[in-house]
């Protein structure tokens, strides 16, 4: 009977142990002689953990979806993820202590650098101008194996510690140089920009480090158009120059005088313009924020009309418009007085000798401080005696001071991560796993206290010691570096997009994404909200631009502020312009980028790279070109070598299709056509639109929750993450989830974690 | 207090720097007083270099009809026409190594080596360069062995380079050794300071370059005690950083003897110029200053990375490098990608021209260099590697005859040439890679 048959069938089913399920539905292509994907599963499910290895990629594929694979037979779901559960428990019930994996010797990458720079010495330095760029691995350029040493790099070392150790000193011997910081062409300046005195527009703000007590000249270009006159002279402006907040400078620039000028000849007017904006002030040293403007006229007067409530210097044959900045140079010491009071000289000189009595003893207390920042532990008297000898080679006592901060810079003590203590890893270096992990620097006092006390491991003082680090502001860099790597807003600096389709897409914009997504992120930690909320959130940053280019009403002004997302579809991170725009190419969306994003950083299943000699596509029969996106990818996906991965990544990008290139919201696509928006998830679920996608990946939260913690371990780690680490993942995600999934549980998940807090003794 | 200060600052606009330079966008109007000392009439000096482009070429457009000399130069070959008596071009080469997944992973590392990289899973691991293994025969008599640079900031790439391989493959050219591949600069800035130091007088400079010796000795001892208390592992990153303080040590030793040679240093170039041509061509310049000074002799250049998305609006060509090197065989498409590689090929030919007008001993620098220009991809639409695009230029000392298109049996190996290269060069390899033997008449 056909009704009794189902039944039994059901039955069956329902009770089937994993074995069955294995060979019923896996070992048809993965036994010992056919071993598809290089995947024998028919070993028995009498030891799983002895096979865990192969198991692992199993359960990563069955978590996904994405085996059995389409057109094979396939039981239901919940049936699937019964065997999962099963090998997920056999494996983790067997890792009572997990291989926490090697802890590899490395050095700090750049930004690392450059935070413990800002950290020991109190200087902000551009780290890009100093040190090489580091390779990538695993997403992230923390990873110890690609973090390798060059020739290049040493000389790198070597030049920045004696730049960074005469301006963090003040060297009276500095030489006057010229610094220039030039604003890319395609900042928008009709409007205020945030941080430059109220009543301004346009112009741009810079962090200077002025090495000494001195005077210093402002020198600034402006603009030109294509017949090489100075921009918008029609009507006069007034140019501004600032030193934190305070004017140094007012000039005229624009009006009859000078356009008549202009109109004689071009060059001559423009260093006539030029020499009036120039000026020569005393500053004090230290850090300083310059900033160069022009005083705000009225609307009536803007002579944007293209879309004058962006920018007005998108056309390049413009010939009238306004004045614009194009770069600042800040060119001295000149006519030096002193030292003066920076705030690297005072975190340097905790101490002032009274008389030649007492030099050395002062010198070693600042080498010490400063030693024990860089080294990241307690100093020992051996520890002093290179930093001294460099002291004692400098003619005086600050040249000594920097020469001895010169060499702590260059030591390999600084300059790599090194853990010399057996299993489990040392308190102070668990301190220093944590600083790196939650700051991307060196622990600071408090932490190399505790640790130096040996009581950073008691689980109370170590949560407190988490907390009080997430809260302070130098967590920012889980946004910058973390997040700016998993979410790719790293890109954002070099996208581009097309100035016919998208006139409005300035560095404003492109800056504003990126502040969003960090601030965002930020508040997700801070707050400690649920991981979850990074995809549900009905709240984000904006700007009156990003409000505008969102569509949510009644925001003004140019500063970042809270807002309540209207409606469902933009809510977290996949409504965010950063992620969209990423995802997208200069002249239209990709489906293809914005579902291999979401299988990469949100569903971790990333699909392999595509194969060499890629077979000709079948010539187009019809003539005529597809039109919309959709149609090209359906054409690209009839040949089935491309297939195979394609039609894993494109359905779910598809979902996506209401946010254009630059992640504004759009009814009709690039072929004018509406949009439509339906795709499909891995495992087969239909999903139309962003909300319905979001809906749907919080459906099953585990996957977002794994794949996130996955990334998090890989960067805390520093290393890929490998199959015997996936129980300690596992705990993290189980733990967490009781409570909601929350940053601080998964956060304090990974610190407590075996791979975290261990390493690997011996040959493994 | 200053990062707390800046959180309520906008990052869009500020920038900061420690920046020590004096604004000259090109260094074109510099002349420096600097030559290579060794060149003489009697013994030429000899300069290799790479210059790098990606995505293959549309070969139809970039192969010349015709073998032997006087060839007719190809739309994508047609700014090189000037140069014809310098010019091989080479065909029929084939990088079999390249032939894997990962495809714009691949093609990098396996274009000077013929070695295929490891998978992610076996570390961080490919072969050993040409230009490197020339630079320990030719390079150890000037301050820098070789010079690798770049152009466009790899950190934008982030996800298109992880298919399995490190982004290290895909971000430089040169290995020096199967695990220390050299990071490609980008900055002319950087580079510049690389090569003349920051200036000053003599006295100056003589002592700056004092205390970095005695720097790198105190760091050699400190180090050495560090090694001796590390496990085997950690012990051998620490032994590869000692190779390579001691290889600067030896830079500091060669700098001191030239302090007095140089004259006046030129100026300094602030930063990545914000227009793509003037970074190229000022990359160009600094190999070129290079070469002349004889500070290197050895340069690999990737002028355009894998997986670029840049346009090239200056060649009408909006759509973005990557996606439309996936042609489909669009003739617009194809079009398209024509002019940004002849537009590459302009920039080259920039490089030539310099190097043809700077006087060298008794001739100029390209009668004194051996260029090779090329991509490790056939085409674009098939990431395959064969027929590769290639053209060898320059003098090579007499040991390089131009004007010519020479045509190889189908899928030589590229490692071949490279093999041939080193020999022209006095340097006798056994095999290069998946090499075969040497190229007969080139």
């Amino acid at each position: 009977m056909r009704i009794a048959g189902t039944l039994i069938s059901c039955a069956v089913m329902l009770h089937a142990s994993p074995s069955e399920v294995v060979r019923q539905y896996c070992v048809g292509c993965h036994n010992e002689r056919n071993s598809t994907a290089g995947i024998n599963l028919n070993t028995g499910l009498s030891n799983v953990p002895a096979n865990a290895e192969v198991w692992e990629k199993a359960i990563r594929k069955l978590r996904a979806g994405t085996m059995p694979p389409k057109g094979m037979p396939r039981p239901d779901r919940t049936i699937l993820d019964g065997l999962t559960v099963f090998l997920e428990t056999s494996i983790d019930a067997a890792a009572v202590t997990p291989d926490p994996g090697p802890s590899i010797l490395r050095r700090l990458n750049r930004a690392e650098y450059g935070a413990a720079i800002r950290d020991i010495l109190s200087l902000n330095v551009d780290v890009s101008a100093l040190l090489p760029a580091d390779d990538a691995n695993h997403g992230f350029d923390n990873n110890a194996d690609s973090l390798r040493v060059s020739p290049a790099l040493l000389e790198g070392y070597l030049a920045a510690s004696r730049k960074i150790s005469r301006l963090a000193v003040g060297d009276p011997a500095v030489a006057p140089a010229f610094s220039t910081y030039r604003v890319r062409p395609d900042l928008g300046q009709d409007h205020y920009i945030e941080g430059l005195p109220l009543g301004t527009r346009g112009g741009v703000l810079v962090e200077h480090n002025f090495p000494l007590d001195g005077t210093y000249v402002f020198k600034t270009r402006l603009a030109l158009n294509t017949s090489a006159k100075v921009r918008g002279l029609d009507f006069e402006h007034q140019f501004l120059v600032t030193v934190d907040g305070v004017r140094i400078h007012q000039a005229a620039v624009g009006g009859p005088a000078d356009e008549e000028a202009a109109a004689v000849s071009p060059p001559a007017s423009e260093v006539k313009i030029l020499k009036r904006l120039e000026v020569r002030v005393p500053v004090s040293a230290g850090p300083h924020l310059v900033g160069v403007s022009f005083i705000r006229k009225t609307a009536a007067q803007e002579d944007g009309y293209l879309q004058p409530w962006l920018r007005s210097n998108l056309d390049t044959q413009e010939q009238r418009g306004i004045p614009l900045v194009e770069s600042i140079s800040i060119g001295g010491p000149f006519a030096v007085t002193g030292s003066g009071d920076t705030p690297s000289r005072r975190k340097i000189f905790v101490c002032r000798p009274t008389g030649s009595s007492d030099e050395i003893a002062c010198a070693k207390k600042i080498i010490a401080a400063v030693a024990r920042r860089a080294y990241r532990r307690p100093i020992t008297e051996a520890d002093l005696e290179a930093p001294l000898s460099f002291y004692q080679s400098g003619k005086g006592f600050e040249p000594g001071i920097e020469n001895a901060i010169r060499f702590l810079l260059t030591s390999p003590e600084f300059l790599f991560r090194i853990e010399r203590s057996a299993q489990p890893v040392s308190d102070l270096e668990l301190a220093s796993r944590l600083s790196f992990f939650l700051w991307s620097s060196v622990p600071d006092d408090e932490l190399i206290q505790i640790a130096g006390q040996g009581k950073l491991k008691d689980p109370a003082i170590l949560e407190k010691q988490v907390r009080r680090m997430l809260a302070d502001s130098r967590s920012h860099a889980l946004a910058t570096n973390f997040a700016g790597q998993w979410l790719y807003l790293r890109n954002l600096s070099g996208v581009t997009r097309d100035t016919k389709l998208f006139p409005y897409f300035d560095d404003n914009l492109r800056q504003g994404f990126r502040q969003e997504t960090e601030m965002f992120f930020d508040s997700i930690v801070r707050e400690d909200h649920s991981a979850l909320d990074l995809l549900r959130a009905d709240y984000t940053f904006v700007n009156d631009r990003l409000a505008r280019h969102y569509g949510i009403p009644n925001v003004r002004g140019n500063y970042f502020r809270r807002v309540t997302i209207p409606g469902e579809q933009r809510r977290g991170l996949l409504g965010q312009g950063s992620v969209l725009t990423v995802t997208s190419y200069a002249t239209r969306t990709s489906p293809v980028l914005r579902g291999k994003w979401l299988l990469d950083n949100v569903l971790g299943t990333p699909v392999p790279p595509p194969p060499p000699n890629i077979p000709a596509l079948a010539e187009n029969h019809s003539g005529i070109t597809p039109r919309s996106v959709r149609e090209r990818m359906e054409e690209h996906r009839k040949n089935p070598a491309c297939a195979s991965c394609h039609d894993i990544m494109d359905p779910i990008g598809f979902s996506l299709e209401n946010f254009d290139a630059t992640g504004a919201w759009r009814f009709r696509s690039e072929s004018n056509a509406p949009v439509d928006a339906s795709g499909v998830l891995v495992d087969g679920t239909n999903v139309n639109g962003p909300a319905a996608l979001t809906k749907a990946l919080l459906d099953r939260p585990e996957t977002f929750a794994t794949t996130f913690t996955e990334k998090l371990m890989t960067y805390a780690l520093g290393r890929g993450l490998e199959y015997y680490d996936m129980p300690s993942v596992r705990r993290v995600v189980h733990t967490s989830s009781g409570n909601d999934y929350r940053m601080s549980s998964i956060l304090l998940g990974i610190v407590r974690s075996a791979p975290f807090q261990m390493k690997r003794t011996g040959n493994r | 207090m200053s990062f707390i200060t800046k959180q309520h600052l906008n990052r869009r606009t500020l920038l900061k720097g420690l920046g020590v330079s004096v604004a000259l966008p090109l260094l074109d109007s510099m002349v420096p007083a600097l030559t290579a000392q060794a060149a003489t009439a009697a013994k030429p000096v000899k300069r290799l270099g790479f210059v790098y482009v990606p995505h293959g070429a549309i070969m139809e457009k970039f192969t010349p009809a015709v073998e032997g000399a006087d060839f007719a130069f190809s739309p994508i070959l047609r700014p090189l026409e000037p140069f014809r008596d310098r010019v091989v071009v080479v065909s029929g080469l084939a990088h079999k190594t390249a032939d894997n997944a990962g495809v714009h992973s691949m093609s990098p590392p396996t274009w000077l080596s013929g070695v295929r990289p490891s998978a992610k899973d076996a570390g961080v691991r490919a072969g050993v360069t040409v230009d490197q293994i020339a630079a320990q025969k030719i390079g150890q008599g000037t301050q820098f062995p070789s010079l690798e640079l770049a152009t466009e900031d790899h950190s934008g790439l982030i996800g298109s380079c992880d298919g399995g391989y490190s982004c290290t493959y895909i971000n430089t050219l040169s290995w020096r050794t199967p695990t220390t591949p050299l990071p490609m600069e980008i900055n002319p800035r950087v580079v510049f300071e690389r090569l003349f130091g920051e200036g000053g007088t003599p006295e100056q400079r003589v002592a700056r370059l004092q205390q970095d010796r005695s720097i790198l000795d105190a760091v050699t001892r400190q180090a050495g005690h560090l090694k001796m208390s590390l496990g085997a592992q950690d012990g051998a990153t620490m032994t590869q950083y000692l190779d390579n303080v001691r290889e600067i040590e030896r830079r500091i030793q060669l700098a001191e003897k030239q302090t007095g040679r140089q004259g006046k240093t030129p100026d300094a170039p602030i930063g990545i110029p914000e227009s793509f041509e003037d970074h190229i061509k000022l990359m160009f310049d600094l190999q070129v200053l290079a070469f002349q000074a004889d500070l290197t002799r050895v340069s690999t250049f990737m002028m355009a990375r894998e997986l670029s998305q840049r346009t090239y609006p200056q060649v009408n060509a909006h759509d973005p490098h990557h996606s439309v090197s996936h042609h489909e065989n669009n003739p617009e498409k194809i079009e398209t990608l024509t002019r940004i590689q002849n537009y590459h090929m302009q920039m080259f030919a920039y490089y030539l021209d310099k190097l043809r007008t700077t006087a060298d001993g008794d001739g100029s620098l390209l009668d004194h260099s051996m260029i090779l220009y090329g991509s490790n991809m056939s085409s674009s639409n098939l990431h395959n590697h064969f027929p590769l695009p290639t053209v060898l230029v320059g003098g090579g000392s007499g040991q390089l005859k131009g004007n010519r298109h020479m045509k190889y049996a189908n899928h030589t190996p590229m490692t071949n040439l490279l093999m041939t290269m080193l020999g022209k060069l006095d340097i006798q390899m056994d095999k290069v890679g998946d090499s075969t033997g040497m190229l007969a008449d080139l």
